[in-house]
């Protein structure tokens, strides 16, 4: 046990912690005015507790992981399933919260992003010869297994937490070395499935707009296309060196909305200015980058899909964070990994650093002859 | 790890793009977008009295405004004796109690604009209440009550300046009086301030904040008196009401620079109504004009004194009656042949003994000393609306206007023009045009003297001590106008009993003008006092005895108040009667009697 303290490789909790606690700062400036410290301490709080089940991750061995992955993967549908029945709670349309005793409350679609990963993991690395690639029969089960829960957030609907279900997906099966038709088949679906979307009338006018409005603020200017402005407002605001915490104008004048959520990049955009953001933006890329890293010196399959599942996981969410923060991208409700304000996504993304550790606890030597897949989508 | 490293650098260009690029442009857009203006009045400038006395004074207020539509979900809380905080009411009627405890404003009242009509975003609660008021609202938290700053004019003097200052009505646009014609002087210049708000309207500390401070307008002081104005009014309006007159008017100027330490009017109006009548806001002590009657007597006795027709003491026999231009004329009280000297004739305001010596004088030379003395044109006081009355020039005169003009009638002006004849009087001859604006005090406090006009001598030394010593006469225990006099001072006066022409119809059948003008010290003179009253009905209709009590009050208050000693000597005195059989001094067989000035004509 204390081995496996030992040869934990630290550098992905320094990052997630150095993440966190910047984010906590941001937060303390998007809400000091109407808020005082209350959500910055709940942040760190939030933070603290993350590490500490992290931490209690790291002791556990990959093994029982993996014999208790059903019923891990099952606790998630399970959550998912309740926020449908009486016990959810609606939040800006979506039917996404759990409200907990106490005045907790919860987003199961975070936690289950962890059951996907460890589930996909399950179905794609066992049961099989470990030099063999996995055929339709265990590809189509890990697409039967995405889809529920992916079924069960688009009932909510959160178009955000989905797709990051669906490119979570995507990731693992490619990196399981399931032959690469399955993956373009995917890619190609998910593909036709949003231009369908937007051609044809599946969705409501408005919901289309509100999805082009990020490059038409004009389409929704009133909600998602006044966000983006304002974001964009913000970042620019702040030019090289930024305009200092809890001093940009912008942000202090509340003008973006759910600033310390989704929008937290837009505040460190302006307060931080360009050496802030990118320095933030590459912490974040080298947590994914050192995930594909556990990744690839992975010799068990199963931890190896692990790793894989939490790269593509952070890697989505940034990109898709930051892409609608410069509006790049359409405005989906989706957290800043460790920097957004929100415990149930600061607790999924500490649990995934833990798993990450979980993974590369198994590691053993390096003169390996497993084959392994160098060419990882991103 | 390529995809990473794309994505990466995709996103590091889009901020180099925003941030580096564009930030100047996009920093100035949201500036633009935070940066609000708002205009800072500027205080309006006070007027004061010559002592710096408030006459006129703009004060902060507040106009509690509400939206309805958020006050309804007011809670008001209470610290209980637990020390839990307990709601002790909610909505409309908790939030109108609040606000009535503050203002005293009716609760019931306040409850009715909340809700009357439902669903308005809009509405005023307490139009005026003080900056203190709104802070204790303020402080009960009430979301939707809202505040309008705005400046109340007051004036402490009410009615007693009203006509004279003019009125600043709730549209801040002046209308009348001295608040109109040094508008610009007390204006001054609204000021801006630029700053930075949030979305919800908040003032973000941290932004830009820049003012171009607001110029307070400059303070106007006059040379009124304030005491004395309000006692002038005061005394004033007692007798119009006594009198059961229409109307009447007062001024005290000091004789020496012109200055008036009073002016006024009954009926005025009251300032602090919100709304006034253009009827009611006339200055009717500069605009209303009246044929004045025996006062102007002193310009026909000026001008044969100047002329040399006559002297002090020059005999004048007045007949009964006599008549001339077809007329008949007679004096006011019937009396057998007076024998008056030519001082008699004007103390007794002998209407025929006038134009007998008047008489000497051409229709020319009679006119051209009317406009000498400032008939007929505007005095330069510089007020809105004063009226240069109206002298007919002699071309169109009818046969009985030379004889009428001669006693003050057939002719018009105002009360501020024959006190204007008293104070060239009383000034050794040199008449100088009445002020009302000493000057100017700026933001600094440094005063700027306005500039006054100089004096212009219209009659010799000699001409005006004559005329003071006649005068003297007058207000005396002895003399027409006992009421008029001041124990102690001498005074110089002059009664006035004119027809008065009806405004509607254009004849003489609006009763009578009594006024009563007339300066003090005698000896050395310091004040002039007019004062007329339009149509008395009651009491009596003669000047000295209706305006003589009023002139006597503010002269002896105005004397008291600068601490002029009353007089040590006893008054000059002047002979009013001459006995025709006396002998001419040197001629033994000629008496006065025949030399005397007597109504030889026959024209009837």
């Amino acid at each position: 046990m204390r081995e496996r303290y030992l040869r934990t490789d630290w550098a992905p909790f320094v990052a997630g912690l150095g993440l966190s606690l910047v984010g906590a700062l941001l937060v303390w400036s998007a809400t000091h005015t109407w808020a005082g410290p209350a959500l910055a301490v709940r942040h760190l709080v939030n933070t603290g507790v993350g590490v500490v089940l992290a931490l209690a991750l790291i002791g556990v061995d990959v093994r029982w992981l993996r014999a208790t992955a059903p019923w891990i993967y099952l606790a998630g549908l399970l959550g998912l399933a309740s926020v449908l029945s009486p016990l959810g709670q609606t939040v800006n349309g979506s039917r996404s919260w759990l409200f907990l005793p106490g005045g907790f409350s919860l987003q199961p679609a975070e936690l289950a992003k962890i059951g996907l990963v460890i589930g996909l993991a399950m179905i794609l690395a066992e049961g099989r010869e470990a030099y063999a690639r996995p055929g339709w029969r265990e590809v189509l089960p890990a697409w039967v297994l995405a889809a529920v829960p992916i079924g069960l957030i688009m009932l909510q609907p959160d178009l955000g937490s989905a797709l990051v279900l669906g490119v979570l997906t995507i990731g693992v099966v490619a990196a399981s070395g399931a032959p690469w038709g399955w993956t373009a088949a995917a890619l190609g679906g998910a593909a036709t499935a949003v231009v369908a979307a937007i051609r044809v009338p599946l969705l409501d006018p408005y919901q289309v707009d509100r999805l082009l409005a990020f490059r038409d603020p004009a389409l929704d200017p009133e909600g998602i296309g006044y966000q983006t402005r304002q974001a964009r407002l913000a970042i620019g605001s702040g030019g090289w060196s930024g305009t200092g915490l809890g001093e940009g104008p912008q942000t202090q004048g509340g003008f973006i909305p759910f600033q310390y959520t989704d929008f937290i990049f837009s505040v460190a955009g302006e307060e931080l200015g360009f050496l802030g953001a990118l320095g933030l933006l590459l912490l974040l890329g080298f947590l994914v980058v050192r995930a594909l890293v556990v990744a690839l010196r992975c010799e068990d399959p199963f931890g190896r899909l692990l790793a894989v599942g939490v790269a593509s996981w952070f890697a989505f969410q940034t990109f898709q964070n930051v892409g609608m923060n410069l509006g790049l991208m359409p405005v989906t409700g989706l957290p800043l990994p460790f920097l957004s304000y929100g415990g149930s996504s600061m607790l999924a993304c500490w649990l995934a650093l833990g798993l990450l550790a979980c993974a590369s606890g198994r590691e053993r030597s390096r003169g390996s002859s497993w084959p392994v897949p160098v060419d990882l989508p991103r | 790890m390529l995809g990473v490293l794309i994505v990466l650098s995709l996103f590091a260009a889009q901020l180099v793009r925003l941030q580096g690029l564009d930030a100047a442009s996009v920093s100035a857009a949201a500036l633009g977008q935070r940066l609000t203006t708002k205009a800072i009045p500027a205080a309006r400038g006070s007027i004061t009295d010559v002592d710096g006395e408030q006459l006129a004074v703009s004060v902060e207020r507040r106009r509690i405004i509400a939206d309805p539509t958020l006050v309804v979900d007011y809670k008001r809380t209470e610290k209980g004796p637990d020390g839990e905080t307990e709601v002790v009411g909610e909505g409309f009627t908790a939030a109108a109690d609040v606000i009535a405890e503050i203002t005293g404003a009716d609760a019931t009242e306040l409850t009715r604009r909340l809700t009357e009509p439902l669903g308005e975003q809009y509405t005023i609660l307490v139009a005026d209440a003080s900056p203190q008021q709104w802070q204790e609202i303020k402080a009960a938290g009430i979301r939707g009550v809202d505040v309008e700053e705005f400046m109340r004019r007051d004036y402490p003097l009410g009615e007693a300046a009203a006509p004279l200052l003019g009125w600043i009505g709730s549209g801040d646009m002046p209308a009348g009086g001295l608040e109109l014609v040094n508008d610009e002087a007390l204006t001054g210049q609204p000021g801006e301030a630029v700053y930075e708000v949030g979305r919800d309207g908040e003032i973000i500390t941290t932004g830009v904040y820049e003012e171009d401070p607001a110029q307070p307008g400059q303070d106007l002081r006059l040379t009124l008196d304030a005491d004395l104005q309000w006692r002038a009014y005061d005394a004033l309006r007692t007798r119009v009401e006594e009198a059961g007159a229409v109307s009447g008017y007062a001024a005290v100027m000091d004789i020496e620079t012109g200055e008036l330490r009073a002016l006024t009017s009954y009926p005025s109006f009251d300032p602090s109504d919100t709304t006034q009548s253009a009827e009611a806001m006339r200055n009717a002590a500069i605009e209303d004009v009246y044929e004045p009657g025996s006062t102007s007597k002193l310009i026909t006795a000026a001008a044969a004194l100047e002329q040399g027709i006559a002297e002090v003491d020059t005999p004048i026999e007045v007949p009964v009656t006599m008549s001339r231009g077809g007329s008949r004329f007679k004096d006011v009280e019937p009396h057998p042949t007076w024998y008056l000297t030519f001082a008699g004739v004007l103390a007794k305001s002998s209407n025929m003994g006038t134009i007998l010596y008047g008489e000497k004088l051409s229709d020319q030379q009679l006119y051209d000393w009317m406009r000498r003395f400032g008939i007929g044109e505007p005095t330069g006081l510089g007020l809105p609306g004063e009226s240069p009355g109206l002298v007919p020039e002699p071309s169109t005169w009818s046969a009985t206007t030379r004889y009428t003009f001669m006693f003050g009638q057939g002719l018009s002006g105002t009360m501020l023009q024959q006190l204007g004849v008293f104070q060239a009087v009383a000034n050794d001859g040199v008449m100088v045009p009445p002020s009302i604006i000493a000057g100017t005090v700026d933001e600094d406090g440094r005063y700027t003297e306005a500039e006054q006009a100089g004096g212009e001598r219209v009659i010799s030394p000699e001409t005006s001590q004559t005329l003071t010593d006649i005068m003297q006469s007058i207000p005396s225990t002895e003399g027409t106008a006992p009421l008029a006099a001041i124990p102690g001072y001498h005074v110089a006066g002059k009664t006035s009993t004119a027809s008065r022409v009806d405004p509607d119809t254009g004849r003489y059948e609006g009763g009578v003008t009594s006024s009563f003008m007339g300066f003090a010290p005698a000896d050395d003179p310091k004040y002039a006092v007019a004062v007329v009253v339009q149509r008395p009905t009651r009491i009596s209709e003669y000047g000295g005895v209706i305006a003589g009590p009023v002139f006597s009050d503010l002269m002896r208050y105005a004397l008291q108040r600068d601490g002029i000693a009353p007089a040590t000597t006893p008054p000059t005195q002047v002979e009013i009667e001459f006995d025709p059989d006396e002998k001419v001094p040197g001629q033994e067989n000629v008496t006065l009697g025949d030399l005397a000035i007597k109504d030889e004509r026959t024209d009837g």
